[in-house]
C-alpha cells in the first residue's frame, strides 16, 4: 500500500500502549489494530483528530506516502 | 455498537416459513406414500386427479343480457380451457406420474431448505452475507430447473396424453402451459442476489473505515 501507517512508531515514542491509546481516543482495540497493521481503507477526519491531540503529533506523523514499486 | 432490533416482518417471515416448512414435510410425507403405491402397487381403478390442462373447442351461441344499456348481445362460446382426470389409471401411467410427482417433492424440499436457512441467517442479522448471496443464487438455479422440468412435464403431457385423448362431443385442440413467471422470479431473485453481493462489499468497506 502505497499510504503506510506510523502508529505503532508513535506510540513507541510516546511510550504509550495500543490499550491506552483506545481507552484515551476513544475507538476501539479492534478499530486501531485494523489501523495499525495497515487494513484500514479510509481514516476520518475526527479519528486522525483524536489520535493526533491523544499522541500531540501532525498528521504527517502518523502517515506517509511512499511509491510502490 | 448498539445490537439492531429484528424487524417484526423477519420475524414473522421467519415464523411463517418455519411453520409452512413442517406443514410441506406433512404432505411430502403423505405425497411419498402416494409415490410408493403408484411405485409398487398396480392400482387399476385408481382415479388419479392430475389435472391435465387442456383447450377444448365448443361453439355454443349465447345471449348477454346489458341491464344498464336494456340491449341484448349475442355472443358465441369458441374455446375452452378445462382439466382432464383419470377414470381408471393404467399402472404405467401411474409410474410415470410417480416418477413426477416425487421430483417435484424433493425440488421443493430443497428450494424449501434454502429458503429456511436464509431467513435464518437474515433472522440471526446477517443481511449482506457471503452465505446468502450464494442462497439466493442456489434458489434462482433451483427455480429455473423448476421451470424446466414444468416445461419438460406439460410437453410430455401434451404429446403422450393429450394429442391421443378421444372424446364423443368435443375436440380438444391444444393447451402446454410452461409457467414463465417461474423464469421471471429466478431472475428476479437472480438480480437481488448480484445487489447482495455489492452491499456485502459496501459492508466489508465500511468495516475498514476507522
Amino acid at each position: 500500500m502505497a499510504i503506510i501507517v506510523n502508529l505503532d512508531v508513535m506510540l513507541a515514542r510516546r511510550k504509550m500502549s495500543l490499550t491506552e491509546l483506545s481507552n484515551k481516543v476513544g475507538i476501539t482495540m479492534a478499530n486501531l489494530s485494523i489501523l495499525k497493521k495497515g487494513k484500514a481503507k479510509a481514516i476520518r477526519f475526527s479519528t486522525l483528530e483524536s489520535i493526533c491531540e491523544t499522541l500531540e503529533c501532525q498528521p504527517a506523523d502518523i502517515l506517509e506516502y511512499t511509491v510502490n514499486s | 455498537m448498539e445490537a439492531l432490533k429484528k424487524p417484526t416482518s423477519i420475524k414473522i417471515i421467519y415464523w411463517l416459513t418455519n411453520i409452512t416448512f413442517w406443514i410441506y414435510i406433512v404432505f411430502a410425507i403423505l405425497g411419498l406414500i402416494l409415490v410408493g403405491a403408484l411405485l409398487f402397487f398396480d392400482l387399476d381403478d385408481l382415479q388419479l386427479h392430475v389435472g391435465i390442462p387442456v383447450m377444448v373447442d365448443v361453439i355454443e351461441k349465447g345471449t348477454l343480457d346489458l341491464n344498464m344499456l336494456s340491449s341484448l348481445a349475442e355472443v358465441q362460446f369458441v374455446e375452452m380451457t378445462g382439466k382432464v382426470h383419470f377414470v381408471n389409471t393404467p399402472p404405467e401411467v401411474g409410474r410415470v406420474y410417480a416418477i413426477f410427482i416425487f421430483s417435484v417433492i424433493l425440488l421443493f424440499l430443497y428450494i424449501f431448505l434454502i429458503f429456511k436457512r436464509f431467513i435464518g441467517n437474515v433472522y440471526d442479522g446477517l443481511y449482506f452475507d457471503m452465505k446468502n448471496i450464494l442462497l439466493l443464487k442456489r434458489i434462482s438455479y433451483t427455480l429455473v430447473i423448476i421451470w424446466l422440468f414444468t416445461a419438460f412435464y406439460a410437453y410430455f403431457q401434451y404429446f403422450f396424453l393429450v394429442i391421443n385423448m378421444n372424446f364423443e362431443t368435443i375436440n380438444i385442440t391444444s393447451d402446454i402451459t410452461t409457467y414463465p413467471i417461474i423464469l421471471l422470479v429466478a431472475l428476479f431473485i437472480w438480480v437481488l442476489s448480484h445487489i447482495f453481493a455489492v452491499g456485502c462489499k459496501l459492508e466489508e468497506e465500511n468495516k475498514l473505515i476507522v
